[in-house]
């Protein structure tokens, strides 16, 4: 598999081993040798840019015109209309997959978002009843199998949000099977788009949702909810595999932070009945979770460092809110942020870090 | 199939296909419905319509007026009462937000509703009518010889495309006190309304 770098670095690349080519030092075929491992990325350029906002405003003003004039419309044709703008985009789409690929890929986001719309608007004009939850994950599936189609990652992660708005918007539905389908599809996906990070990424962070839906539902405490969640992160963290290792000690590290911050909060813990003061365990374990933080920002990891900040500005505001002078407050509380930003930065710049 | 998939245009008519019956999917509850159910009539003694301000259907409120206290469970009452205390002074007039309630009706071999009752759950046996919106009002002048009684407005989303009823004033937040027949299907024990018409 090729190795993705900037733009900007395969230039310097290209034209570094061009000038050695040159002056002798290597041979022209080596030279194509070594470029052959590398590929640029795709980065965000101002074209892309372009024709995906283009894209997004067609669509837009499609389903305006099309929802202001729906009871307007024969009920075959309010159908008619809004597949033919799906089969025209994906048509289009597939037919400037070579010549025109940034425009190839704005047409298939269009026929992504018009899909969606259908699916909002045939449920409404036929009063279908269905509820918002469910028409999400069909928009998910629906995203899936486009970005599938022409292997679009930024689809692909469009799908994780689509499946993520589903899941938020499930919390004491029974949706199982749609779950087990969904994970199934998202590690496929990831199989197939060759574990790219940033699909990882999202892919893990979503099965971290799917986690704390399932134990809400079983009626999981929700300290107990924190503590898996805590868990999960710390195996993420420090389970060693060879797989994507940075992604998964980001995500873990993510996860720590964020279940530990709630578990800092006196009144979660109060949630589980043998526990009447809640600050006798929130705040031990809030001194702990910081030393473990320190732990891991010895070893170079931003992410606990931040963690540590939010600690430090959640135990200012809870402390010095009430007491201090409210213009006192804020300064100080400007000069804590500041000098936090600082020492990201500065330890950021230090070197390689997660 | 792996050769089909490598056809540039199999593919994307196949991918088509799916989208087309992902789409279709939606109609399913509803098809369902009508080669399931069996016809249910609900009378309701006050009806109100909701409208946008271009003069869109928002939704059909349906009122139910006589429900007696006894049929509906304690902790509704209490949870209303509660509500009713910290607002003191606002009136007899409660709504408990996100809190569907469930309609619980018996109905007679005609499809007739003979007998209804209200909880915070669906029933485990029999059909209910599921209220994600809903006001209670709490008659005050109930005394020994009038029972009390509680009017219930229920909310259920957008009407059934080819119901002809319209009851609204020029206001876009009506209410009017008569009396119209809801028709509706069973599907799965929930009842889902498929026409609203005059008596």
């Amino acid at each position: 598999m090729k190795q993705k770098i900037s733009r900007k670095e395969y230039h310097f690349l290209e034209s570094a081993l061009k000038e050695n080519v040159e002056r002798g030092l290597i041979k022209d075929t080596q030279r194509k040798d070594m470029l052959a491992y590398y590929e640029p990325s795709q980065g965000l350029d101002f074209i892309r840019v372009l024709v995906t906002i283009g894209s997004l405003l067609i669509g837009l003003g499609i389903l305006l015109v099309i929802a202001g004039n729906w009871s307007a419309i024969p009920a075959l044709g309010q159908l008619t209309v809004l597949l033919f703008f799906i089969a025209a985009s994906m048509g289009v789409s597939f037919m400037l997959k070579n010549s025109r690929p940034i425009t190839s890929q704005a047409f298939l986001y269009l026929a992504t978002l018009v899909y969606g719309a259908t699916l909002f608007l045939v449920n409404q004009g036929f009063n279908f009843n269905i509820a918002t939850n469910t028409l999400f994950f069909v928009w998910a599936l629906g995203a899936l199998l486009l970005a599938s189609l022409q292997k679009d990652l930024l689809l692909f992660l469009g799908a994780h949000i689509l499946a993520l708005l589903y899941v938020l918007n499930s919390f004491d539905d029974f949706i199982f099977p749609q779950l087990l389908l969904l994970i199934v599809i998202f590690f496929a996906g990831n199989y197939y788009f060759n574990y790219r990070k940033v699909a990882t990424f999202a892919s893990l962070g979503l099965m971290t949702v799917f986690v704390v839906y399932t134990l809400d539902y079983l009626r999981v405490s929700p300290p107990l909810i924190s503590l898996v969640v805590l868990g999960i992160g710390a195996a993420l963290t420090h389970v060693p595999h060879q797989l994507n290792r940075d992604t998964f000690r980001l995500v873990g590290l993510i996860n720590l932070g964020v279940a530990a911050f709630t578990l800092t909060f006196p009144d979660i813990w109060q949630n589980l009945g043998f526990i009447d003061r809640g600050e006798w365990f929130s705040l031990p374990f809030s001194i702990l979770f910081v030393m473990y933080s320190l732990v891991l920002v010895s070893k170079r990891y931003v992410v606990p460092l931040i963690t540590v900040s939010a600690f430090i500005m959640r135990y200012y505001f809870d402390t010095f809110f009430d007491f201090l002078p409210r213009a006192a407050f804020f300064i100080v509380g400007g000069i804590i942020i500041l000098g936090l930003g600082y020492a990201i930065e500065r330890f950021r710049k230090g070197g390689e870090l997660v | 199939m792996k050769r089909l998939w490598q056809n540039t245009y199999a593919r994307l008519g196949i991918s088509f296909l799916v989208l087309v019956m992902l789409i279709f999917t939606l109609a399913l509850p509803a098809i369902m419905v009508r080669s399931l159910g069996d016809e249910v009539i609900l009378e309701a003694e006050a009806f109100a319509s909701n409208r946008n301000i271009d003069g869109s259907l928002v939704y059909y409120n349906l009122a139910i007026e006589n429900v007696s206290l006894s049929a509906v469970d304690a902790e509704i009452i209490a949870r209303y009462e509660a509500q009713q205390a910290e607002f003191e002074g606002f009136g007899p007039l409660f709504r408990l937000e996100d809190t569907p309630l469930y309609l619980h009706l018996t109905l007679d071999e005609q499809g007739r509703v003979t007998d209804t009752r209200l909880s915070l759950s669906p029933p485990s046996q029999g059909v209910f009518l599921r209220a994600d919106s809903h006001i209670l009002n709490y008659d005050y002048r109930a005394s020994e010889d009038t029972p009390p009684l509680i009017g219930i407005d229920l909310d259920f989303g957008l009407p059934p495309f080819n119901s002809s009823i319209n009851f609204v004033n020029e206001n876009d937040l009506t209410f009017e006190p008569q009396a119209v027949l809801i028709q509706a299907r069973i599907w799965r024990g929930r009842i889902q309304v498929t026409d609203i018409t005059r008596p």
